[in-house]
């Protein structure tokens, strides 16, 4: 999934919790400023200059112009999914069940796809 | 007049890479397609475009460029770009009963390259590039014949090796092109491989997670 080896990535749980808004960013380094410029490029937000420009005062030439490439190609990615209607992957469906649930990922629309790939299987729904 | 996304004269020292991705994609959009003509598809995205800018604003609330688009493409068009977290299996099946899976599929490829090139700008701080000039042809008709339907919206290429979500567009394989050629180039970058999940970028691995699951998280993307 998108969050995808971010499982691994970001293994510890208060991290994951700040990918759905909640604590930990600040473990990473600019995480609260990635997470802020994340969420300003997606909404188009009146705060994306303040965005910016802090994330552009902590983060190199380089890793800033990195940091606006993911922001904005995970936009396309997104919706690239959603309207192809692509469910998870079995491997993926697998590793991710404990986080999707922790971070209430099953109620975002989307879920219904996987659930309905699984019963296209044969296999057991799940949630 | 200056190249298309020159982003160094803007101050960026933008890739050379990324910047050739983003001037392919302009000039694959202006050309036919397997499905729609050149014309068409730069109409499809001046209409992703203006959605996407109103995505805050209630449906009824929004106004868009006039078109001669079907309206089954409009309504395409305009709720991937704006209102995609809304899209379920009964508007999939209603908006492809009208214009057919392959075109569907085309239409998404454009509007999710738009919004990817375009949120890169905004990004940025920096002006979207002008759309370029529709380039005249017929469409091919083209559509990938290995197809499964693994319980997708639409068919998708099966057996598959690589990152699932890549294959999500590959009903039609010039617009899996499309989109794709940029996620490589925008987001398995300096030489790392969106295949093979290498990461050699200058934000740590961490940090590239974070911020793209925030962003899948914003927009309620269960994938």
């Amino acid at each position: 999934m998108l969050l995808r080896e971010s499982s691994q990535a970001i293994s510890q749980d208060v991290e994951l919790d700040a990918t759905v808004g909640g604590k930990g960013a600040e473990l990473i380094p600019a995480g609260k400023e990635l997470v802020a410029f994340g969420e300003a490029v997606t909404k188009g937000a009146d705060d994306l200059d303040s965005a910016r420009n802090s994330l552009q005062g902590l983060l190199s030439k380089e890793a800033f112009l990195e940091a606006a490439a993911i922001a904005a190609i995970f936009n396309g990615l997104v919706r690239t999914a959603d309207s192809s209607g692509i469910p998870l992957d079995d491997s993926t469906k697998k590793n991710s069940e404990k986080f999707r649930g922790d971070l209430g990922l099953n109620n975002f629309p989307g879920a219904i796809n996987t659930e309905r790939h699984t019963q296209h299987n044969g296999g057991t729904l799940i949630r | 007049m200056s190249e298309p996304f020159d982003y160094p004269a803007s101050g960026f020292a933008v890739r050379t890479s990324i910047q050739q991705a983003h001037q392919n994609s302009w000039d694959l959009i202006s050309k036919p397609g397997s499905f729609w003509t050149g014309e068409e598809r730069v109409q499809v995205a001046e209409q992703a475009r203006a959605a996407r800018l109103q995505r805050a604003e209630l449906p009824f609330n929004r106004d868009y460029p006039s078109s001669s688009l079907p309206d089954g493409a409009l309504e395409v068009t305009r709720t991937i770009a704006a209102d995609a977290k809304k899209i379920n299996s009964k508007w999939a099946s209603e908006q492809i009963a009208l214009i057919e899976s392959g075109p569907y599929i085309e239409i998404a490829s454009i509007v999710v390259t738009v919004t990817a090139i375009d949120a890169f700008s905004e990004a940025l701080g920096r002006e979207h590039e002008v759309l370029p000039s529709p380039q005249p042809g017929e469409p091919s008709g083209e559509q990938n014949p290995s197809v499964a339907d693994i319980g997708g919206y639409v068919p998708m290429m099966e057996p598959w090796k690589g990152p699932n979500v890549a294959r999500a567009l590959s009903l039609v394989p010039a617009a899996n092109a499309l989109f794709m050629s940029n996620v490589q180039e925008m987001y398995a970058s300096n030489g790392g491989s969106f295949s093979d999940m290498v990461w050699n970028g200058p934000l740590s691995r961490p940090q590239a997670e974070l911020l793209a699951a925030r962003v899948s998280s914003v927009n309620e993307c269960f994938y």
